[in-house]
């Protein structure tokens, strides 16, 4: 697959909670191996739209594609094997696991053979169960979380934790991953990391669509953008596109203020505005 | 003497201890009807042997699948039902308790309402310490319990399927994410667990007969014994059940018969109160 095909579309996507249109008639096309920003303030339905993409909630209305397949009614652990991968915002380390093993169990994926083939103990399981221990410390080395590998997962500190997540989320070898707020309380020099890694994974072939708040950490590296708003979508298009666009300001500052000549930065970036999002 | 009793109603203790103790660690459910594949375990198995007319090991054989079937058909029919309506986990619990005194009745009424005893794996095996007799059928349950604590232990650290269990355990929606579907390994550690109770009766059938009934008793010791050794460790579970029969055998041999229940649960609750997470467990378990 190449770049510029779309490897997922959703089309009218609508979820409502309670009478409030969370999600409303949303459509959104993500192209194979793109990094794509998703961006909008609290409570514009960011959050909302990932777990209906990644399954974990079932849209009213409307239809998901994905890898040329409709997946509209799947679940998460379809679609991660399906090649979705996604982390939340809040950490889920795997308690009473080790880093290492966090990795090894995402990465057990791939087990097509079935789960219970793995009991056997003969030569070859045993090749492949060191080439998986292998492969899970690559990954750690790239994500400079090999000193940590048999540390309790849970004893990370906030910054590798976040890694933690994108590692193992890579680790299921996705196609797409979407990765909901990762720079949320980093500070400039994870940022600036975790820019590295998304690019490291986009040049492994991998999808990304980015959700944050911090609109310049997604302009340095999104190919397109969407701008959520009130749950649905104000515009969409290339990154140059829609930093020009008049309707970005407006959906952060209200369409009265032209003279600003930034959204509003820093301050979106503290860990507290997490909890304001609507879910 | 009192000591090998111990260890040997112990041992059974410690196998259903740890059976809590698996489903717990995997799925976060406590589950209380383990107790009740004891029973399953002994009387399907003196059913298939006395009423069938099957040869002793295959109806032990019989018993024991007959209580990992029962373990699976639970969990399948009752707690995915639940988990599929995000029930919270009271009910969850709740559903077991009632699961465990739905399944008594039934054994009862298609197996047999009696008390019932099976033949000694190998007849006349009796070990004489310090002048008493103990069946040495106790052996037999010492041993099978040492060795599925060795079974389980090395199947949830050293081999896929047993992290990906534990990742269920950890967080039923990350496992999910990693493409993991707790509801199906839920029920593989369910038969699991069916399979383990089913042969502690298997076992402990010839040494002490059972009836319907003991299901909740043994239910109870066996959850007292992994609360005792700390529910998320299986190696603490054993401990605990052989430290509960162990302490049950000198209450009743030095002090009375009468109140040794009421005894061991109030240390064990003493104990509790200065170890909350039981004598093994870890401080924290995000279920």
């Amino acid at each position: 697959m190449t770049t510029g095909s779309p490897l997922l579309t959703a089309e009218h996507v609508t979820k409502a909670f309670g009478g409030v249109m969370a999600v409303h008639d949303v459509s959104l096309t993500i192209d194979a191996m793109a990094i794509h920003g998703l961006i909008g303030p609290n409570g514009a339905g960011k959050s909302t739209l990932i777990s209906l993409l990644s399954g974990f909630a079932r849209p009213d209305s409307g239809e998901i594609c994905f890898d040329g397949r409709d997946v509209t009614q799947l679940g998460p652990a379809r679609l991660a094997r399906l090649g979705m991968a996604r982390t939340f915002q809040a950490a889920t380390p795997l308690a009473g696991m080790t880093v290492l093993e966090n990795i090894q169990v995402a990465l057990t994926i791939k087990y097509r053979s079935g789960l219970f083939s793995v009991l056997a103990r003969t030569p070859a399981m045993r090749r492949e169960a060191k080439a998986l221990a292998a492969q899970a410390r690559e990954l750690l080395a790239v994500f400079g979380l090999l000193a940590d590998a048999d540390r309790p997962a849970r004893d990370l500190p906030f910054g590798k934790l976040r890694y933690l997540e994108i590692a193992r989320a890579v680790a299921t070898e996705p196609k797409l991953l979407m990765l909901d707020e990762p720079a949320a309380g980093l500070n400039q020099v994870e940022v600036d990391q975790l820019a590295a890694l998304i690019s490291w994974v986009r040049a492994d072939g991998v999808a990304v669509l980015l959700v944050d708040h911090d609109v310049s950490f997604l302009f340095s590296i999104c190919d397109r953008i969407t701008v959520l708003n009130f749950g649905k979508v104000v515009v969409s298009g290339s990154a140059a596109e829609v930093r020009g666009s008049e309707l970005l300001r407006e959906a952060y500052l209200g369409p009265a203020i032209p003279q600003h000549p930034d959204p509003p930065v820093a301050e979106s970036r503290r860990p507290e505005s997490r909890h304001l999002e609507a879910q | 003497m009192t000591l090998a009793v111990g260890i040997a109603i112990g041992s059974v203790y410690a196998l259903v201890g740890m059976g809590y103790s698996l489903v717990y660690r995997t799925t976060g459910v406590v589950n209380f009807t383990v107790g009740s594949y004891v029973v399953l375990g002994g009387l399907g198995t003196w059913w298939l042997l006395d009423q069938a007319h099957f040869p002793y090991g295959l109806a032990v054989i019989g018993g024991i699948i007959l209580a990992g079937a029962i373990a699976g058909a639970f969990w399948t029919l009752i707690v995915i039902p639940l988990w599929r309506r995000r029930s919270p986990a009271y009910v969850v619990l709740l559903s077991t308790v009632i699961g465990g005194a739905i399944i008594a009745p039934l054994t009862e009424l298609l197996i047999t309402p009696q008390a019932e005893e099976l033949p000694p794996w190998v007849s006349g095996f009796t070990l004489h310490i310090s002048g008493s007799d103990i069946s040495g059928q106790y052996v037999f349950v010492i041993a099978a319990g040492l060795a599925v604590l060795a079974g389980v232990s090395l199947f949830l650290r050293q081999t896929m399927l047993g992290k990906q269990l534990r990742a269920c355990g950890a967080s039923r929606e990350t496992s999910r994410l990693l493409g993991i579907h707790p509801e199906l390994a839920g029920g593989i550690i369910m038969v699991i667990t069916g399979l383990i109770g089913g042969l502690a009766g298997a076992l402990i059938t010839p040494a002490q007969s059972s009836e319907a009934s003991m299901g909740l008793t043994f239910g109870i010791f066996g959850f007292a014994a992994a609360a005792l050794g700390g529910l998320d460790s299986v190696a603490g579970a054993f401990l605990g059940g052989i430290l509960l029969g162990t302490g049950q055998a000198f209450i009743d041999r030095y002090y009375t018969p009468n109140y040794d229940e009421v005894i061991v649960f109030a240390l064990l609750v003493a104990i509790l109160v200065l170890r909350p997470n039981g004598l093994f467990g870890r401080a924290e378990h995000a279920g």
